[in-house]
């Protein structure tokens, strides 16, 4: 009921939290003496029979009391909202960040439509729980009490009533909670499931349609909104049996109360105007815990949420990213007995990799798919750990956050490119707005590297939008956008994952073209795909199964007649 | 607000009209029960105060406890039935919309995010819920209160009927209104600041590579989605306001009726014309009828958020769909032509292509070559029936493909796309949705085929191991092998090969497509390609340039024309290679 991650955000901003409960209890205060006003009107109007121009008086102090306590909620619920937006923006922001500290290779395993929606609605419950049922909380506690202390010298009968039903409501949430909590969570588990499903299918409808099973994913949808639907009911009928209980509990004490009362006016041991003050106050004393009844299984949806977000924020960071800017000069990467395994896998992907890459020195890395290249690469960029061994930076661990802004040091162009939702010449810079200046400069490096001319069929050449919402490009035209980038930004490293794809032989001549001029320039470590490529390199690695067997010059490799050699007749057979 | 839209959303709703009338009526009664309530205990302890016999009393408390008991189970069956009639009609609309964009896609839908489908289909339609909650119910109980409170005063005190209507219709209509209208434009702003919030995420996520090389865009990226979401929550924030605002005037001018109607009755008291017991009454019935003006803004709201993503929907549901025939039609023959097929891209001017005839007759094997852009996909497309020409036809068998159902063709004709989808999903899933029947053994035999059987045996649950998000366990060039095990499933009298060798690793290329071209010997096998290699064994070569075709023939004949295209990118990959 009371979820400890969710409350420790409180603790962040406390005072927000502290005033809005001061004011709820002012605002009862007035409440009060509003109904005991109301209550002495209708006493000396019926039973006193004092006349409209003597009451008067009474009558705008009742009013006055009133404004005063519609302002105090007022102030009530900005700062109640108030909190929410703190907490809102400070989950959002940890959310956000953390999912670039955990890294690609941990994000590639989440489904983009299920962190969408715990990033958004997720967090989204938690205004309800924040707004209104944490308050609420608070405030059922707080105000029945103080409606006890003020009923009891008046009354002590009705308030013996209020006393021993007031705590049947929070015993039967409880009770309701426990049978709840499951299906609730289940509930958000299939919230998640329908999310991520319908993402995954309107994501895939081109597949679906071309295998001829598109159509009962119809069904499928039909059947999966509809156990959401049974889901949803079974979970909100508990909530409605809890709140119905509670009404139960609250009109009945009511009944009891008003009854008690009239019973004991009857026998003249009852004063009028306390009898009505009192069966005034009843409906408000049960209000608070009634609509905390209501927000109740709001909350058990805000607390599942959390449970997931929590579990998400609180993931242990494999990697840790200095984002310190420090500068150093690059003399080399050195591999030293590294091992790699990949979470939840038993085969080591990469065993006891040994090698170095000096500054001005470019390596090629060859092997059959699966040898375990792109791991080395993943390695090199620091995206993942390794399981044993270390790597090296001129010396130092990379991971020990002594070098600071590895990764930027590197144009990285990897096999599967990711093309942002802005145009062309804003990907190769990667922000968006460019100046003139820029533009003018990524213009020249297009024409350089053919890219201007493989995007021809662009409408509006470097300004087409592309990635999400735009136009799809393909794998030689986004190669080719990524070795403009390795121009513009002149960094003094090139990663490089060679495209696989068949390129048009004029976006071919074009990518070979830029990245021998990028190679004669720079520190490289490539995974080479292409033979024209290999022969460009001081060094080739030859990786089989997880191990590097070979090293040297290309010529040098296909004399010892191994595994270099096996590649290569392997390729032109 | 829009007539249509509304119209559109409530012809949603007639197949469960009664449910929803019975449902505003208990909720019109839920409040009238507890009015009852207190109105019963009001005259019971002024009657009381009198000190008459006890019997007396008896019928005031019993009518006390049946409304105390009424109220409570009244409000839950209200609140049962209509949840259950809004979820049933979500659920309808989910499959509506979903069947609407699988007969549209992809050619009607591009320029579409994926982020806004998926709002769409998920987040309009959860939003509408709010509509069949409340649009109908809660005006309906409104007016049922405003109706008995007004009766019930007429009786009594008829001059506090007046206060009643005036502050009920400032509580219930106006102010909600007003609320509205003041929250309108930042409301749509929360929506747009939720949209760029959701499409900066998708990308954020999927190009994170890419910024972690770039600290500062990653930065940047980072900053422009925190300036969305507190921008977001700023804008709640306002809104949050001002509906507090409305409801604490709700509040005070129910409390002001209350004292309003006091102020007018114990005149009446004093003059004998209202007995004294009914005072207390008046107020309380006053009071409690403003419960249902108190449910009113927000109601307001939701309900014109709702009708705002009624209209969303409402116009995917307007964009004109292509007439599908779902009946297996009879083929003659097993021929594809097309006629005089034209294609543009929606929403761009540029014609795609132009003026396509072309015949393939069954067991031929073609090529469409040319530079990327030609258009040698989007006529594949058009060939696999995805999209659909703008001018002229295209037939398969002697029936156009507007009278082909949309199974017959995909079973028919199987398609290798570039990038095909892998779903989340287990690997034997991913496999089956080729073809359901499938055996194990078959399964087994093309992972074999693909040389994919040994990498799934390393995978942790081998066949069952979910592939993660566009299969991202795999590696691009098993992600290709992996659709072309897709492909092995099927069993189509037409195979088109949209670059089959992309994506996969060198040392696969030869293999793959020599299992292709051998699997497809007896079928009708279209191939595009930029690889000019494997093209010498095919009937006929089409050459694309700018949307047009403008060379044909076999390799040898258009290897040997002086001044041919083919022949000049033919010699060009002969250097390279």
């Amino acid at each position: 009921m009371i979820n400890r991650n969710l409350i420790s955000e409180i603790q962040k901003t406390p005072r927000l939290f502290f005033v809005s409960v001061f004011l709820s209890v002012f605002s009862a205060f007035l409440l009060l003496w509003e109904y005991w006003l109301i209550a002495k009107i209708i006493q000396n109007a019926f039973l006193d029979n004092i006349g409209i121009k003597v009451l008067k008086p009474i009558f705008i102090q009742a009013v006055v009391v009133l404004t005063l306590r519609m302002i105090t909620d007022y102030f009530d619920d900005l700062y109640a909202q108030k909190l929410v937006g703190v907490i809102q923006k400070n989950v959002r922001s940890r959310i956000i960040q953390k999912v670039a500290l955990l890294g690609p290779s941990y994000m590639e395993k989440k489904q983009s439509g299920a962190m969408l929606s715990m990033l958004l609605d997720g967090v989204d419950t938690l205004e309800t729980y924040f707004r209104s049922y944490l308050p609420q909380l608070i405030k059922s506690l707080l105000i029945p009490t103080l409606f006890l202390l003020v009923v009891s010298p008046l009354d002590y009968i009705a308030s013996v009533i209020f006393f021993l039903t007031l705590p049947l409501i929070p015993f039967f949430m409880i009770l309701i909670g426990k049978w709840t909590k499951n299906a609730s969570e289940r509930q958000w588990r299939l919230i998640t499931q329908l999310s991520g499903y319908l993402q995954d299918v309107l994501r895939g409808l081109e597949t679906l349609v071309v295998l001829g099973r598109s159509e009962e994913q119809g069904n499928k949808i039909e059947a999966i909104s509809e156990a959401y639907r049974v889901s949803t009911l079974r979970v909100q009928r508990w909530a409605f049996i809890s709140s119905l209980a509670l009404e139960l509990i609250a009109t009945i004490s009511i009944a009891l109360v008003a009854v008690s009362l009239g019973l004991r006016l009857v026998s003249g041991e009852m004063n009028y105007q306390i009898a009505l003050f009192t069966l005034l106050l009843a409906p408000e004393y049960y209000k608070p815990m009634r609509s905390l009844g209501s927000y109740f299984h709001v909350s058990l949806d805000a607390e599942a949420a959390a449970t997931d977000i929590y579990a998400f924020l609180n993931v242990s960071e494999e990697l840790t990213l200095k984002i310190k800017d420090e500068s150093f000069s690059f003399s080399d990467l050195t591999f030293e007995n590294v091992s790699y395994r990949y979470p939840e896998t038993k085969v080591y992907a990469v065993q006891d990799i040994n090698f170095r890459l000096k500054a001005g020195e470019s390596l090629a890395m060859v092997g059959q798919s699966g040898s375990g290249k792109s791991t080395i690469m993943q390695l090199a960029l620091g995206l993942i750990k390794p399981t044993k061994g270390r790597i090296l930076i001129n010396g130092k661990d990379m991971h020990d956050g002594q070098i600071g802004h590895w990764q930027s040091r590197i144009s990285y162009v990897p096999q599967k490119p990711y093309l942002f939702g802005m145009s062309i010449s804003e990907n190769i810079a990667m922000e968006a707005n460019l100046d003139q200046t820029k533009k003018k400069r990524i213009e020249k490096l297009a024409q350089e590297t053919g890219l201007s001319e493989s995007i021809l069929n662009c409408p509006q050449g470097l300004d087409t939008l592309v990635g999400q919402g735009g136009i799809e490009l393909s794998g030689g035209q986004q190669e080719l956008l990524y070795l403009t980038r390795a121009f513009y930004e002149a960094r003094e490293i090139l990663f490089l994952d060679e495209v696989t794809d068949n390129l048009d032989i004029i976006s071919e001549q074009n990518v070979i073209n830029a990245l021998n001029n990028l190679l004669r320039k720079k520190t490289s470590l490539i995974i080479a795909h292409r033979l024209t490529t290999v022969e460009q390199v001081d060094r080739i690695l030859v990786f089989h199964e997880g191990h590097l067997v070979e090293q040297g010059k290309p010529g040098q490799l296909k004399a010892q007649k191994n595994y270099y050699y096996n590649l290569v007749k392997g390729e032109n057979s | 607000m829009n007539p249509q839209n509304v119209k559109w959303l409530f012809s949603l709703l007639k197949p469960y009209r009664g449910w929803v009338f019975l449902g505003a009526m208990l909720s019109g009664f839920t409040i009238c029960a507890n009015m009852g309530l207190l109105a019963t205990s009001a005259v019971l302890l002024s009657k009381a105060a009198l000190m008459p016999p006890l019997l007396w009393l008896m019928t005031l408390i019993t009518g006390v406890r049946f409304f105390g008991i009424a109220r409570a189970l009244l409000r839950y069956i209200e609140r049962l039935l209509n949840h259950s009639i809004a979820y049933r009609i979500l659920g309808g609309l989910r499959v509506r919309v979903y069947k609407k964009l699988e007969n549209l896609v992809p050619d009607r839908l591009i320029g579409y995010t994926e982020g806004m489908f998926y709002r769409r289909m998920l987040l309009d339609i959860e939003v509408l819920q709010y509509f069949y909650l409340r649009a109908v119910s809660l005006p309906l109980a409104f007016f049922m209160v405003l109706i008995c409170g007004a009766i019930f005063l007429s009786f009594f005190a008829h001059k506090a009927i007046i206060i009643l209507g005036v502050c009920m219709f400032l509580a219930g209509i106006v102010v909600p209104t007003v609320i509205r209208k003041s929250t309108r434009s930042a409301r749509g702003e929360s929506a747009q600041k939720r949209t760029q919030l959701s499409d900066t995420f998708l990308d954020y996520q999927h190009g994170l590579v890419d910024l972690l090389m770039h600290p500062k865009a990653l930065k940047n990226w980072q900053e422009k989605m925190n300036k969305y979401h507190t921008g977001l929550v700023d804008v709640q924030f306002f809104v949050g306001k001002l509906s507090s605002l409305g409801d604490r005037t709700i509040t005070f001018l129910s409390h002001l009726t209350m004292l309003g109607a006091l102020a007018v009755a114990v005149p009446l008291v004093q003059t004998g014309r209202l007995e004294g017991v009914y005072l207390a009454m008046v107020g309380m019935v006053v009071w409690v009828a403003f419960e249902a003006a108190e449910a009113m803004p927000k109601a307001i709201i939701q309900v014109g958020d709702s009708l705002q993503a009624g209209e969303e929907l409402r116009k995917i549901e307007e964009i004109e769909t292509p007439v599908r025939q779902a009946t297996e039609q009879k083929l003659s023959s097993r021929e594809i032509i097309l006629k005089d097929v034209s294609f543009q891209y929606h929403q761009k001017d540029e014609i795609f292509l132009s003026n396509i005839n072309l015949t393939v007759s069954q067991g031929e094997h073609i090529a469409f070559v040319g530079q990327s852009g030609s258009g040698k996909s989007s006529l594949a497309r058009l060939i696999a029936g995805l999209w659909q020409c703008d001018d002229g036809e295209i037939s398969y068998g002697g029936n156009a493909y507007t009278d082909l159902g949309r199974a017959q063709l995909a079973r028919e004709i199987a398609y290798l796309e570039q990038k095909s989808t892998i779903f989340h999903a287990t690997m034997r899933e991913n496999l089956l949705l080729a073809n359901p029947k499938a055996t194990i053994e078959q399964l087994e035999k093309v992972l074999k085929a693909v040389d994919l059987w040994d990498a799934v045996q390393l995978m942790p649950e081998k066949m069952e191991t979910i592939l993660a998000e566009d299969g991202s366990r795999l590696s691009g060039g098993q992600r290709q092998r992996l659709s072309i095990a897709r492909l092995l499933l099927k069993n189509p009298s037409v195979v088109i090969l949209d670059e089959p060798t992309q994506n996969l690793d060198q040392e696969y290329v030869t293999q793959m497509m020599s299992l292709l071209l051998n699997w497809s010997r007896d079928k009708t096998l279209i191939l595009i390609t930029h690889d000019l290699k494997f093209l010498q064994t095919l009937d006929s070569i089409y050459l694309l340039q700018h949307g047009k075709i403008i060379e044909t023939g076999s390799h040898h004949t258009l290897i040997n024309i002086p001044q041919g295209r083919y022949r000049k990118l033919y010699n060009i990959m002969k250097k390279q290679f």
